[in-house]
């Protein structure tokens, strides 16, 4: 038999490194079925038996309001693992068994996880595990995941736990009136039968192995309230308990699924009324879900009383605190940010990364001249070397040389996510963002998309929240990015010699202008606010750990490698086929001919009301698809200019200042580079929003660049 | 006196009394342990002025004023 572990736990409360710790090196990253949530499972051994662990969102609690929350209820209550290993922070504990007691709500086998009891220890507090293991009724096992302790007893408790499992219920330690209320519900729904009735004042209860696996025993039956449909395919059969609690709660997504009939209803509805009557005489005014998480959380306060645990209001100024007081000082707080950000930019766009950046392209030359030559030694076709020199090699190449740049900043990332930092950053920042909808999170992605808009839509995975993610990743191209650079230079160089600067400031200005303008109009569109709020946490600073960096950017090199392999590797055939057939499917030497190149002089009258009508202008627009330095490389190749200097004397005859402005502000704006596309539809998860970025992007590139051209003809006469 | 946790001075503490909020913000809220009667301090606003970072049950926690100001808290010695 092969064991199914859930892990579950808070955000910051050390499951990530536990998980590490546990598994070793054999682990499944994917995404849970439909969503862009990253999935982990691995497998590994306890005790001599096959055991698979897959890691949950991390989370606060397990109502249906966010994605992470509805994934790890879902796959709890769904998927019953064997046993749920719950990772509970000590130097935060109270707040971290409230999800304990919701996940034990879900009557799984669980195995609390006491990380951080070393901190706490050295804090003076002696913590009791086996008080705290007999008061919540499932086992308590001290661990320290960053060292490495404990584990021998996480495993022979989980062990336990899997063959034979003790399963708690803890609305048994609610207050008096919320537990009255639950069996008054239970009664309603039809009850337990008498010898499982809700046992609330059972001290533990025992469930075999049979009725676990298999829901169709009449025992389990009568636990279970049948005809709950979930969103998934199968029938799933909640707890009694659990969904009388959560209609006690007010949940109206299981209040509608368990089926009531109207006579019920009455009943559930008279017992809520009583429960609100009865807690209003202490708190005026208190609703029914403040009830209930009242009620857990008296139970936790009453349950770390009698286990031992200190009440903490005071708590005494940290290292945390002290340099707090420098990092988000009023003052010091934004130049400190803004050098950390100077830093990240420089190391990364700046020499380090270009040296690297570059070594990989002489590599990739190299690798090419050398299967050029053996493919010419070898006799193939012209057409096959082509493919692969020209399409495969170039087009994956030229993707490959943002690897080291995007390890750089995921380097970075990294340090400053695992310090803690990056909460801060948030925390500063987030005033700026908010009239936009978003949070102080989306802040450095955001930054790093005048970088690379690859690079920036992979780094919105520091989002939590899935909402403004998506929004991030939509807003994030218009930052202007780096490869733009080239045709700013080139074009004001020989339209603005006497203002270049102030001209391609002008451009990054718009970009953000643009970027402002499209984030109030997505806010009252298609992503209003109102699911998530914002809350977070600053956990404490912390030394970030060689082992969990280089973890997270060897999954990241992984991860970019795969997508060059693929979809970079599809698109540049597709895009190569494109520039060197012939519509006829007869291969061409000069791309004006090929099919690129005819569409480029089909759509050519498109561009006429922005002043750029001409084929050779759609084209490098093209080839600017592919990456934006192409604009320059296809327009040297069009106008048979062999420098730069030529190139920019050419265009001075075929561009007017006014017309070539239009001009970059449509490359500035328009539909990103392939690669960012590719990236923009993995991290976003859909086709739908991918074209709706490429639409945005380039229906607000046409309609803002026809307003300069035209606007600007008028004072231009 | 009753005033709201968004007046609080850093430093200063109190205990809530009510939540004049509503949906998921408010349900996050009382989640995170902001429920009636808990003992909060406020300990520092970000150099905007907002958010706001408080403690209670033993962590610190950083929302919003907005949100904030509809929680309404007994001030210590008052």
């Amino acid at each position: 038999m092969s064991i199914t572990i859930a892990l579950a736990g808070n955000p910051n409360s050390g499951k990530t490194t536990l998980f590490n710790a546990l598994t070793g090196s054999n682990q499944y990253v994917g995404n849970w079925p439909g969503v862009t949530v990253e999935r982990k499972e691995a497998r590994f051994q306890i005790e001599g038996e096959e055991a698979t662990l897959v890691d949950l969102p991390g989370v606060y609690s397990l109502s249906p309001y966010s994605l992470e929350e509805n994934i790890t209820r879902h796959f709890i209550a769904q998927h019953a693992p064997d046993v749920v290993i719950n990772i509970v922070d000590a130097t935060n504990i109270e707040r971290n068994l409230y999800l304990t007691l919701q996940l034990m709500e879900l009557e799984r086998p669980v195995v609390v996880a006491l990380n951080l009891i070393d901190e706490l220890e050295r804090q003076g507090v002696k913590v009791d595990c086996r008080r705290l293991s007999a008061l919540l009724g499932v086992p308590v096992v001290p661990i320290s995941a960053k060292k490495k302790q404990g584990f021998d007893g996480l495993f022979a408790a989980v062990y336990q736990q899997a063959h034979s499992p003790v399963v708690s219920y803890p609305a048994r330690r609610y207050d008096e009136a919320t537990r009255a209320a639950i069996n008054e519900i239970v009664a309603a729904l039809g009850g337990l039968s008498s010898h499982s009735a809700f046992d609330l004042d059972e001290h533990r209860a025992h469930r075999d192995e049979e009725e676990r696996d298999d829901d169709h025993t009449p025992f389990a039956e009568h636990r279970h309230i049948g005809g709950y449909h979930d969103e998934g395919d199968r029938d799933f059969a909640p707890p009694t308990t659990w969904v009388a609690l959560k209609i006690l709660e007010g949940d109206e997504e299981i209040a509608g699924a368990a089926q009531l009939s109207p006579a019920q209803k009455r009943r559930i509805r008279k017992a809520i009324d009583a429960y609100v009557a009865h807690g209003r005489t202490i708190h005026p005014g208190i609703d029914q879900l403040t009830l209930v998480v009242d009620a857990r959380y008296e139970a936790i306060e009453r349950t770390l009383r009698e286990a031992g645990f200190p009440r903490r209001e005071e708590r005494e100024v940290s290292l945390s605190d002290r340099i707090d007081r420098v990092l988000t000082h009023k003052v010091l707080a934004f130049p400190i940010f803004l050098l950390l950000m100077a830093l990240m930019f420089f190391l990364t766009f700046g020499s380090v990364g270009s040296t690297l950046s570059g070594l990989t392209e002489e590599m990739m030359a190299l690798l090419s001249d050398g299967a050029g030559a053996a493919l010419r030694a070898v006799g193939s076709p012209a057409w096959i070397r082509s493919l692969i020199v020209d399409g495969v090699m170039a087009g994956v190449g030229g993707v490959l040389v943002f690897l080291p740049q995007i390890l750089i900043i995921f380097l970075f990332m990294s340090v400053l996510e695992d310090s803690g930092y990056m909460s801060r950053a948030a925390f500063i920042t987030d005033r700026l963002l908010r009239k936009l909808g978003l949070s102080g999170r989306s802040f450095i992605p955001m930054l790093m998309g005048f970088g690379c808009t690859t690079t920036a839509v992979i780094a919105a995975r520091g989002v939590e929240n899935e909402r403004d993610r998506k929004m991030t990743i939509l807003l994030t191209p218009f930052m202007s990015c780096g490869a733009k650079l080239p045709v700013y230079a080139l074009f004001t160089a020989a339209f603005f010699p006497g203002n270049r600067g102030l001209c391609v400031l002008s451009l990054y200005v718009l970009g953000m202008m643009m970027m402002i303008a499209v984030g109030l109009l997505l806010r009252k569109t298609a992503f209003r606010r109102g699911d998530t709020p914002f809350v977070m946490e600053l956990p404490n600073y912390r030394m970030p750990t060689v082992k969990n960096v280089s973890r997270r950017l060897w999954d990241r090199a992984k991860d970019f490698l795969t997508r060059a392999g693929t979809v970079i590797f599809a698109m540049s055939v597709v895009v190569w086929f494109l520039q060197s057939f012939a519509p006829d499917f007869h291969m061409v030497a000069d791309s004006a001919n090929s099919i690129f190149g005819r569409i480029g002089a089909a759509i050519a009258p498109v561009f006429r009301p922005l002043g750029f009508g001409d084929w050779e202008k759609s084209v490098a627009l093209l080839s600017g698809t592919i990456a934006k330095e192409a604009v320059v490389s296809t327009m040297q190749v069009l106008y048979s200019a062999e420098t730069t200097q030529r190139l920019g004397e050419v265009l001075a005859t075929k561009f007017t200042p006014l017309s070539a402005y239009a001009f970059l502000v449509f490359t500035l704006l328009y539909v990103p580079c392939v690669s960012a596309i590719a990236a923009i539809r993995r991290e976003i998860g859909s086709w739908r929003l991918t074209l709706l970025s490429i639409g945005l992007q380039t229906g607000t590139a046409y309609i803002v660049a026809l307003i300069v051209y035209q606007v600007g003809r008028l004072f231009a006469g | 006196m009753e005033t709201t946790l968004s007046e609080l001075r850093d430093g200063e503490r109190g205990a809530v009394t009510r939540l004049e909020l509503a949906g998921p913000t408010k349900r996050r809220l009382i989640e995170m342990g902001i429920t009636p009667g808990t003992r909060v301090q406020a300990m520092k606003r970000a150099p905007l002025g907002d958010p706001i970072e408080i403690m209670l049950r033993g962590y610190t926690l950083t929302l919003r004023a907005e949100d904030a100001r509809r929680i309404f808290v007994r001030r210590d010695g008052a």
